[in-house]
């Protein structure tokens, strides 16, 4: 959690304060309306970061296991956009890359999605034994 | 109004903006009154994959009672919506969107104000009416 909150930081604030220089690094068509939803998602992207720092240390296993489908979901989509944009030859210099972060980041919340749903039902299961 | 009508409210239209982003994007940006090139699409959809873990994240967590929960959370929202309302009054007061730029500045203002409201606000009288402990 505390890993992915420092990647969304990172690509949050480098988003918002340096969007032109990192088009260009990437190799991106630059356009007006490009450049606005670069300068959204960075700061979806901070959001993100932010939230996800400031619950590290939570200990309610909902509210865990929300943040990590809530995470899951957001980093799978991006990953299936991410190689859907490669396969399709909308390749630039952030095409694998991208990849290959989303990937580690979706498999990593994965996990932990699995696992807390799983403390999660084992839970229920204790509580209705009694 | 309570925080979980609030956070329900934000997953709801967090997820109106996530499902039409996802799937008919050149529809969404035509309201809006802006053509997209590839890139700006690719953008949008990404945009639209964190609305909905926004949406899910607000959605599960509504009833939560943990005071970490409702301040990561709660800090969290309000940083996206506050940044994206700035960036959506730059691009509605420069015209590059037709009227619809404004619902988007409207709906920032709202979210921002009513998570600030509810991680700063409610936290503090909540604070303010908890017993005090003598010590021993």
């Amino acid at each position: 959690m505390t890993l992915s909150a420092l990647v969304s930081l990172f690509f949050g604030i480098v988003g918002l304060l340096a969007t032109e220089p990192l088009a260009t690094f990437g190799g991106f068509v630059k356009s007006v309306p490009s450049a606005g939803l670069g300068e959204f998602l960075a700061a979806s992207y901070l959001g993100y970061g932010v939230m996800n720092w400031f619950a590290r240390d939570t200990r309610d296993p909902v509210a865990r296991r929300a943040i990590a489908f809530g995470n899951l979901a957001g980093w799978s989509l991006s990953l299936a956009l991410a190689l859907g944009e490669v396969l399709t030859g909308g390749a630039h210099t952030f095409g694998w890359p991208t990849v290959v972060l989303c990937a580690v980041f979706s498999a990593g919340w994965g996990y932990f999605a699995m696992q807390r749903a799983r403390a999660h039902a084992h839970l229920r299961v204790r509580d209705a034994a009694g | 109004m309570s925080r979980s009508t609030f956070a329900s409210i934000a997953a709801l239209v967090s997820f109106v903006y996530a499902i039409p982003g996802l799937v008919a994007t050149d529809a969404v940006a035509s309201l809006y009154g802006v053509t997209l090139d590839r890139t700006a699409t690719l953008l949008s959809q990404l945009l639209a994959s964190s609305y909905l873990g926004y949406a899910i994240i607000n959605w599960t967590t509504r009833f939560s009672t943990d005071p970490t929960v409702w301040r990561s959370l709660g800090i969290g929202n309000l940083v996206a919506w506050a940044i994206s309302g700035i960036i959506s009054t730059l691009i509605a007061t420069s015209g590059l969107t037709n009227a619809m730029g404004w619902v988007g500045v409207g709906l920032s203002i709202v979210f921002t104000v009513g998570w600030g409201y509810f991680t700063f606000a409610v936290r503090e009288a909540r604070e303010a009416a908890a017993p005090v402990t003598a010590p021993r």
